[in-house]
Order: structure tokens, then sequence, then C-alpha cells
């Protein structure tokens, strides 16, 4: 039974049993699409995407990595990756890479369906979960040691704990108000639990749950990261209850279903009747089984007693009588008996999301400042009479003379013509920047041309663009038609 | 300096209401004995504690007897703080006694307001301070700090019906919002934010477990914006709640948290009871018996919390248990036994008598074997032999009761005519019939039950996975809207009424505008006149043109215009008669320039070609030919432009 679960590593040391398995959802960020422009996952015409957004390079390198390198410190070794169909190949390639350079981890490339949630895709691949899981966006960016939610899930067992963060940083500073991304959350003042997420525009409260949680912060700052750890019945819901399309959605959302049980006394009841009806079995956990069966349990003893007068048939009877029992408080111990919802508040610690350009450009350029700050011998390419900022970060040696990089990254194999000013902008690979050119605040996605003379300000340009000589451009998306 | 400026508190000696009737009927509630203490005393002391200069006590109802108890108490001519009685017959409210203390001019610089029935053992100092140095510093339209106590939901002190939710800034702890939440009805609607206020914070806290005693520290702008708004007369629900939801007034309010400490209201019969315990066990520590507030009171402590005062006689086989004090020249007989109750001076109390949980003031005569169990026996009454008492009775002052009556629980009791006339009970006066109210009061009677844990503001609001909940609570809004719409049209409202009730209704049952839709589009169909194409053409028209203004409110977009048709569409589907009408409906619509073209075709188009939906196809066929052409036409028309 446990040698299922075990797994040799490298070192040649038997591990435990697995604790946890993780999920990252490298799909597009739901309809909105928030990096449509530097990416290829919007265009629906084509089939594959060649430029999924768990690629694009924070810092020097794809996003995803951030993702299993968070994971692996937290000695997670079987990742299961969910991807679209279309963007499998360029992510497995990326996984490939990765595996190459580490060999702790254990990672599945599984495709979803085009248009599935979140949800729909846990419930597709619920087979391949087998223990309590981490689920995690594939544009969350953070340094935050896993321990801080790890041991709050170990502690207190809740049914899922989220990690949330302070967005104000990545804001773009035009608006208070904020993006869709922005969100009240209410934690308990006491006992540091999530009860209850909502919209920034309406702000409503269901008096129970004030009862219920009678101190309670609200903040309008904190954003969800997109890092849940889920107990395995929360996997057991999802399959059930096929109304569950995502995780954290307004409606329908897995999330929300949570929250509600903690205080409503119906929701929860629904929940354990849903568990009751349906006809999950098999707990995972090997000990409860074990202790179920023992003679000596006290739950197992308050079986029928059996007449005395049928010792032969006595025994037959007692082990199916013994194993109904079994069966039944086996339910009733998957059978979730209070919902708690844990939340960790990101302190002192870099954590983010890429859901949008902006978000994305400021990621960039802080975790291009951290890599640099961490890499004490800089073995830069100088370019002559090129002014290179220290808080850049270029992987491409054909800059030409008399630029200026600041607060950038430049990725790999770029050509960078002479005159050029670039300012807080994220090249990535393969671009070529003709002479003259002036950029601030930009992102250039793989393979775009910026022809001489553009002066672009707070631009987007699409993979494989070609920006025409002399373009002046501000706060614009440059790129084909369908995403306008 | 403006610090020098005595401290002055205003003392409302009055509660406004009767919960404690038939026993306030002979003296004013802030002299009612708890502990053998009166009310006020608390009140005054943890003035006192609390640094301020002068009391003003402003009473209506048996200001006489409060008069007169201050002159002869150790506050007359005391220093500090001075205690003034002002008398006002006219006021019936709060508001009124701010409106009348503006009118007095009594008040010179910022002032603590309390209600004469506060028990409380914190020094308020710190909370003044706050309250100046905001002013002064921070906010200088900081009118009013709020002292509110932090407690557990469950703690005994805390007076039911009367909680509520107070939210505050994060940062400054500026109340932003305030909300009343009684436990009756159940079923209460959501607590609703304004957006925009909470904006300006990153921070909110919600706080639903503090205890409010209404102890505010005001500014002198507070008796003013009291006489300008002669319609306030609750402290929070008229006041706080008009300062907050005023966008002119321009005026904040802060609240200040004690964590610790023992702050309390005597608002109910049951609040009594527990105030009195608390004094009894100590937690209201120094407010305890033996400290002997009042000159002249002379309790020892012995244990298990047992306080007598001198020339206590106890008989030989007396049982005072635990938490009872007894007042001087009292008797207890023999094999009587008292457990967590207050005894007033110059009782007597007979044999084989069992008191538990009750509040006997002076002078009252128990005879043998009486029972008495949560409840208060007014002053001087009698009570003959054999007489049991229920729980929450309350019986008036001088009453005698024959033996062997039996006072059914919570009984106002206020005389007794014998045998044959039976208990005079105190008379409720007008019931308003507010059947929430009522239970709300009720809670308030002592061992009453814990009120009901409540349900949910409304289940199928946010929650549209949850189904069965919808089906349960559909019905009910659907036939309410239906009534609703069916009276609009039946007694001719004017739109905007009839908008109005509709939107009020959507409010209460957290509905949205599809549902609306829904229900004044299936009036139309139920309306339409179908026994010829001719009459429910007219009859259509006729509905549209005398409502226009109703559905167009609607139907402003184009997807509000898609559900519409969906709408319209579904309820024909299985109606052959009614099917047959949906073109000329949609005409109609049309025609009245509440559908555009485009999205009529737009539903068409989303249409199957199988199934039912191939018959409406077909049958809407010309009339979207028609359309088209029509729709082709103008485009040309403005291309030739």
């Amino acid at each position: 039974m446990f040698l299922s679960k075990t797994k040799t590593t490298a070192k040649g040391t038997a591990n435990l049993v697995t604790e946890f398995q993780a999920v990252i959802l490298a799909g597009r960020a739901n309809s909105n699409g928030g990096l449509d422009g530097i990416t290829d996952d919007g265009n629906a015409a084509k089939t594959e995407h060649t430029i999924p957004k768990a690629v694009l390079p924070v810092a020097g390198k794809p996003m995803i990595h951030y993702q299993l390198a968070w994971l692996e410190a937290a000695r997670v070794q079987d990742v299961l990756v969910f991807c679209p169909a279309g963007s499998k190949n360029e992510i497995q390639a990326q996984l490939q890479k990765y595996a190459g350079s580490s060999d702790a981890l254990k990672i599945k490339c599984l495709p979803t369906n085009a248009g599935a949630g979140t949800a729909d895709a846990l419930r597709q691949y619920h087979e391949e979960i087998k223990t309590d899981f981490i689920v995690m966006s594939c544009d969350v960016i953070t340094d935050l040691p896993a321990h801080h939610l790890i041991d709050l899930h170990r502690i207190h067992g809740p049914a899922v704990t989220t990690l949330m963060y302070d967005g104000s940083p990545f804001d773009p500073a035009s608006s208070k108000r904020g993006d869709e991304y922005s969100q009240h959350t209410c934690i308990d003042m006491e006992k540091g639990r999530l009860v209850h997420v909502d919209d920034p525009d309406t702000m409503r409260f269901q008096p129970l749950m004030l009862r219920k949680f009678p101190r309670v912060r609200m903040h309008s700052n904190l954003r969800d990261s997109h890092i849940y750890i889920f107990k395995r019945w929360v996997l057991d819901l999802v399959v059930m209850d096929e109304t569950i399309t995502s995780i954290r959605k307004k409606q329908d959302g897995l999330l929300r279903r949570l929250l509600r049980c903690q205080w409503s006394d119906t929701s929860l009841l629904k929940l354990q009747t849903d568990f009751a009806n349906s006809n999950i079995s098999a707990s995972p956990d090997p000990f409860e089984e074990a202790l179920l069966l023992s003679t000596t349990n006290s739950r197992a003893a308050t079986l029928p007693k059996l007449e005395p007068s049928s010792p032969n048939t006595g025994g037959a009877l007692d082990l199916a009588a013994r194993e109904s029992v079994v069966e039944s408080s086996k339910r009733e111990a998957l059978m979730p008996k209070e919902v708690v919802c844990a939340t960790v508040i990101c302190k002192d610690a870099f954590c983010a999301r890429a859901n949008t350009v902006a978000a994305y450009a400021e990621i960039n350029r802080q975790r291009a400042q951290a890599a640099r700050a961490a890499q004490s011998v800089t073995n830069d390419i100088k370019p002559k009479q090129s002014q290179i900022g220290p808080d850049s970060i270029i992987e491409s040696d054909q800059i030409g003379e008399r630029c200026s990089v600041k607060k950038s990254i430049i990725g790999k194999h770029c050509t960078v013509g002479k005159n050029v000013k670039i300012a807080n902008s994220v090249v990535m690979d393969h671009v070529i920047i003709e002479d003259g050119v002036k950029l601030d605040r930009c992102i250039l996605s793989v393979n775009a041309k910026v022809l001489e003379s553009c002066n672009l300000k707070d631009c987007e340009v699409a993979p494989n663009w070609t920006v025409a000589k002399g373009t002046v451009g501000v706060s614009q998306r440059l790129g084909p038609d369908w995403l306008q | 300096m403006e610090q020098e400026e005595p401290l002055q508190a205003v003392l409302v000696a009055d509660s406004f209401n009767e919960r404690f009737k038939p026993l306030t009927t002979d003296g004013p509630r802030c002299l009612m004995p708890l502990a053998n203490v009166p009310l006020i005393e608390y009140t005054l002391e943890f003035l006192a504690l609390s640094g301020v200069n002068e009391v003003i006590i402003i009473c209506k109802s048996h200001s006489d007897a409060i008069t007169d108890y201050i002159r002869k108490s150790r506050w007359n001519n005391s220093k500090k703080p001075k205690v003034n009685v002002v008398v006002s017959q006219g006021m019936r409210s709060l508001g009124d006694a701010m409106r009348e203390m503006d009118e007095k001019r009594l008040l010179k610089s910022d002032f603590i307001l309390v209600n004469g029935d506060v028990v409380a053992n914190v020094d308020l100092t710190a909370a003044v301070e706050a309250h100046r140095m905001r002013r002064k510093n921070a906010d200088k339209n900081a009118i009013m700090t709020m002292v509110l106590k932090q407690a557990s939901v469950e703690h005994r002190s805390r007076p039911r019906a009367e909680e509520s939710v107070f939210m505050l800034n994060g940062e400054t702890h500026e109340c932003i919002h305030w909300e009343a939440t009684k436990p009756f009805p159940i079923k209460t609607e959501k607590i609703e934010l304004d957006i925009e206020r909470i904006e300006q914070c990153s921070e909110v806290l919600i706080y639903s477990d503090l205890i409010d005693c209404q102890i505010d520290i005001c500014s002198v702008e507070v008796p003013p914006l009291f006489y300008e708004n002669f319609d306030w007369q609750e402290l929070r629900s008229d006041f706080l709640k008009g300062i907050l939801e005023s966008d002119i007034l321009g005026k904040t309010v802060y609240a200040h948290l004690l964590p610790t400490g023992y702050v309390t209201r005597v608002v109910t019969p049951r609040m009594f009871d527990a105030v009195s315990k608390d004094v009894l066990s100590r937690w209201a520590y120094p407010i305890v018996p033996e400290s002997n507030m009042v000159p002249g009171h002379s309790y020892k402590y012995s244990r298990p919390n047992v306080y007598k005062e001198e020339r206590v006689r106890l008989a030989v086989n007396a049982i005072l248990e635990e938490n009872v004090a007894i007042g001087t020249g009292s008797i207890v007989g023999d094999h009587t036994c008292i457990r967590n109750s207050v005894i007033g001076r110059n009782c007597i109390i007979g044999d084989k008598v069992t008191i538990e949980n009750a509040y006997i003031w002076d002078g009252a005569v128990i005879e043998n074997d009486c029972q008495i169990s949560q409840a208060i026996i007014g002053k001087n009454v009698t009570l003959k032999s054999g007489v049991k008492v229920e729980p929450g009775a309350m019986i008036k002052g001088q009453v005698s009761i024959f033996p062997n009556t039996q006072i059914p629980r919570n009984a106002k009791v206020v005389g007794d005519q014998g045998p044959n006339g039976g208990l005079v009970f105190q008379d409720d006066g007008d019931d308003d019939g507010d059947e929430d109210e009522i239970q709300n009061i009720a809670l308030g009677c002592i061992g009453a039950p814990p009120p009901p844990p409540g349900q949910e503001a409304d289940s199928d609001e946010d929650s549209d996975d949850e189904s069965e909940f919808d089906a349960a609570g559909g019905a009910d809004w659907k036939a309410e809207a239906d009534a609703t719409i069916d009276r609009a049209f039946a007694e001719n409202h004017t739109f905007e009424i009839a908008v109005l009730e509709l939107n009020t209704l959507k409010m209460a049952m957290d509905l949205d505008f599809h549902h609306l839709r829904v229900v004044v589009l299936e009036k139309l169909l139920r309306e339409m006149d179908v026994s010829t194409t001719n009459t429910a053409r007219t009859s259509v028209a006729g509905i549209l043109k005398r409502w226009h203004d109703l559905y167009a409110k609607y139907l402003e977009t184009p997807s509000d215009q898609l559900d519409c048709i969906e709408i319209i569409v579904d309820y024909c589907r299985d109606k052959e008669i009614l099917r047959k009408q949906l073109k000329i409906v949609l005409f109609e619509f049309y025609n009245a320039d509440l559908l555009s073209d485009d999205e009529i075709l737009e539903w068409f188009d989303s249409l199957e070609k199988t199934g039912d939906d191939a018959i409406i196809r077909h049958e809407m066929s010309s009339f979207i030919e028609w359309l088209e052409k029509d729709d082709s036409d103008s485009e040309e028309e403005s291309e030739s432009d």
C-alpha cells in the first residue's frame, strides 16, 4: 500500500508518502485575457499557441519556472500542469528545460479542454490527484517560503488555505478602484480565517455571517494570489457537484461555496448531504482504514451484537457487518464536519500575479532588481559607449553603440541598433530593435520587430509583429486585428 | 488653555421606555436598587472616576424623586463632580434632551453623554483625551467619540436585542457604518455598505460583538445639530445614521474601543439580573457590595460571595448558598435557602422559603413556604405563605399577594384582589402591534431563552448554484411581484409609483432586473386579448402605450432586450394561442421603439433549426423578412446620407 505512493529520488533514498500533489494551471487567464497583447493565447484563429502565458519570460526565466522552483523548495514532488491543448507543446518544452536542471520534481503535463473552467479541469483529472493538493496559477510569482501556508494546512487542516498579497504596488496608479482583480477580503480578526470575498463594487453582508464572525477585518488592497492548498475531500466535492465550474469565479465558484459553508448551516448541511448521497468511497488514508478495521476500535465496537446461537455463520456475518460499518464510517470520515478557510497574508516577501500587462511589467522590473542584487559578480556585455543601468538584465550581445538601457530586461538573441533608448521595458527573446528607437514602459513580445526611429510609450507589441518605421505610439496595443 | 475647560457630563435619567414597568411606577428607573445601591450611584461614581467636573442630570418622570435623592445624597454640594438636576417635562426622547441642553446653553465644551443606568468601572480619561487630540490635530469635524466595549458574543452582560454592527476605518477608527441587528425578525436583510465611503480606507474593521452603552464623548456642536434636525430622537438610529449618511453635514464620528473593563447598561430586567450577578460575583470589581459606595452601607464580604450588612438576623438553619447580598435589618427564617439573590433592607423572610436568582427590594415580607425564582419583588411587597413566583415575574411595590397564589411566568403584577378577584396585571398599554418588536422586548425578561440563531438573509441571491433555495424562494417573490404589477395595472398607478414599488420589491427580495422583466412582460402577455389577431394587436399596443416608460426602463441595453425576447418566447413557447401572436407582440415592441431590429435579428439567428425553435422560426419568418427589408432600407438611407 505504501509502495504505490513512494518514489525513489536520484539520491537513492526512499521517500515518504507524498503529502501534497501540486497542480499548476497554465491556461489563459479566463476570458478577459489580460496579457493577450503580448501572447498569442487570445488568437482564436490558431490552434497551436506558441507563446502561451506560462512561458512569458520574467526577468529572463519563463514564468512557469518560478512556480516549479517554489514547489521544489516546498518539497513537493508530484506536479501536474494543466494546459490548454493548443499550447501543450510549448509548455512541455519549458517543463523539460526545467526538469533538465533539477530532477526533484515529477512533472506531468495534461491538456485541458478549451473553455473549461479551473474546477472543470480538476474534475477531468481528479483520478490523478490522490492527496491534499496545491493549486496555483502559472502567473503567480512569490518568494514567500511555502511553509507559511503548508504549516497552517498541517496544523489546522482547513478545507482551503489561500495566500493573499497586497496588490497596491502593482496597481495602475491612475485608478484607486483597481482593476477586475481587486476585491474586498474579509478576514476574521481572531483566528485569521478567511470569511468573505466580494467584488469591489458591492459590499453586502449576511447578518448571520457577522454573528458567526463578530470581528472581521476587511481589506480592500489584498488580492488573491491564486495559490491554494485544498484538502482532498474538496476534490470529491468538485467531482460530485458539476455546477462548480471554477475555483474563484463569483458564481458557482468553489471558494465561495466553501466560504459560505463556514457560517451558513444550511450550506454546510447541503454539503454534507451531498457527501452522504454520493458513492464516493475509498478513504485515502490507510491509517484511518486500519483503525476502522481494528477490533478494539470503539466505533467498530458499536456493532449490533450477533446472536450467540448461530456460531457457524457468526464469523462470516460479523465480518460482513463489520465491513458495512467500515464502509459507512469511511464515508463519515470523508464527510467534512466543519469547513474552515484559512488565509495567509504575504508580508515581507515578494508576491504578485502577472495577470495584467502593467503587473507583468512591474514584476519584471522588480524581479530583475532582485536577480541583480543576488548576483554579486556581473559579467555583463558592455558595448561601447552604452549605458546599462544596474537594474537591468541583458542577455543578448547584439547591442549597438550609444544605447541606454534602464530598468529593463532584454531577452536572448535580440538585436538592438544604435542610439536606442530603452527604459522600464521588457524585451523578450528574438526581438529586433532598429536604430534610434525610443521605448518607455513597453513590452515587446517574442520575435517582434521595431523599425527605425519609432517612439513608443506604454505600448505592447504582439509576438511576430513589426512596428512600422517612425511609428509614434502612446498606450497602444500593436498587433494583428484580433487584438483590437 | 482649552485643556483646562472643566469636563462636563450629561446624564439622561430617563429611559423613554417602560421595560421595567410596573416596578418603575413608584420610582424612577435610575433609583432602582441594584445590589441594594440605587442605579444612578453607579453612573455617578463612574463619571467621577473619569474626572468629570460637572454632571448635569436631565430627567422627566419622577423628577422630584431624583432631585430629592440627589439633594440628600453625598453628591449634594460635592465639588468634583458638581451635580445639577435639570427637569424637562416635555422631553420624550434623548433627542429632546439634547435640544433642551441646547436651549439652556449649559454646555461649554466637550462633554460625556451617558444614560442613568450605566454600570462601569472604566476610566474615560484616555478616551476624552483621544477625542480632544483628534479634534485638535487630525479631524476638527470629529464631533463624537463613541466608547464601545469589546466582549464575547455570549457575554451575559450583553444586552440582547440591542446589538449592532459597527464598521470602522482600520487606521483611524472612524465609524463608517452602523447598523442595528435585532434578533427579530429572524430573516433579516443583508447589510449593504456604501462603497464610496469604504473606498477611502484600505482596511475596514467590522465589529458585531461590541457592547454599545451609548457612552459618547460629544463636542459642543452636538446639541445644536439635534436642534437643527428636530426629528432626530435616538442617539444611534437617528443621530449617528444621520451624521454618517449625510453629505452636507461633513461631520465625523469615531469609536474608542475598550478591550478590558466592565461597562454595561441596565436596560432590561434580564440585564438587571445579569449586572446584579456580575456585581455579586465580582466581575465588576471594584464595584462590589463591600466597597460600600453609598454612605451608611456596611456590607462585609465572606465566601462564597456572600455579603451581609450589620444587623442581619439569620436563623440557625438558614442557608445562604452563594452570591447573596442581604441588607441591614433583614431577618431570614429557618430552613430557608437563598442563592444568587439580593435581599434588601428590613426584609422579613419566613421559614422554608426558597429564593434563587431573585431580587427582593427593601421592606418586603416573604412568609413561610414561598418559592421565588428569577423574579423582582418590589419595595414593601408582602407575599403571604405558600406563594410561588415563576421566572420572569415582576411585582410592583406595596402589593400584597394572598396565600398560595401562583404568579405565572413573566407576569407583571400590580395588585391582588384575593381568591375571588385574582391577580391584577400591568396593562401593557398601547401595543403597536409590531410582533418582531414585542419578541425583541420579550428577550429582555429575566430567564428569557436565548434568541434563535437567525436565518440567512436570502439564500438565493449570490449563490445561484443552490438551485434548491431558488425553487423554494422562487414562488414567493413571483407571487408578490405579480400582485404588485396587477395592482399597478388595476389601480392605474403612475409610472413612477409602479417603478418605485417594483424596485422596493427588488431590494426586499434581492431580485435583479431580469426578474422584474419577467414580471412586467408576463403581465403584458396575460393581459393580451388573444381572441383574434386584431384584438391582440390593439391590446398589446394599448398596454405599451400606457406603460411605455415602464417597459422602456427595463429594456435599456441590447442585452436587456435580448433577455426580454427570451422571456416572451419562453412564456409563449408552450401555449399555442400565445405563440401564434408572438410576432404581433414583437412587432408592437419594435413599433414602440422598445426593441431594436438588431436584437430581434440576433435572437432570430440564434434560434435552432429543429424542435420548437423550428416552429417559431417558421412563424416568425414573415416578420423577420419584413424586418430585414426594413433594416436594409434604413441602412441604404443612412448610406446615402
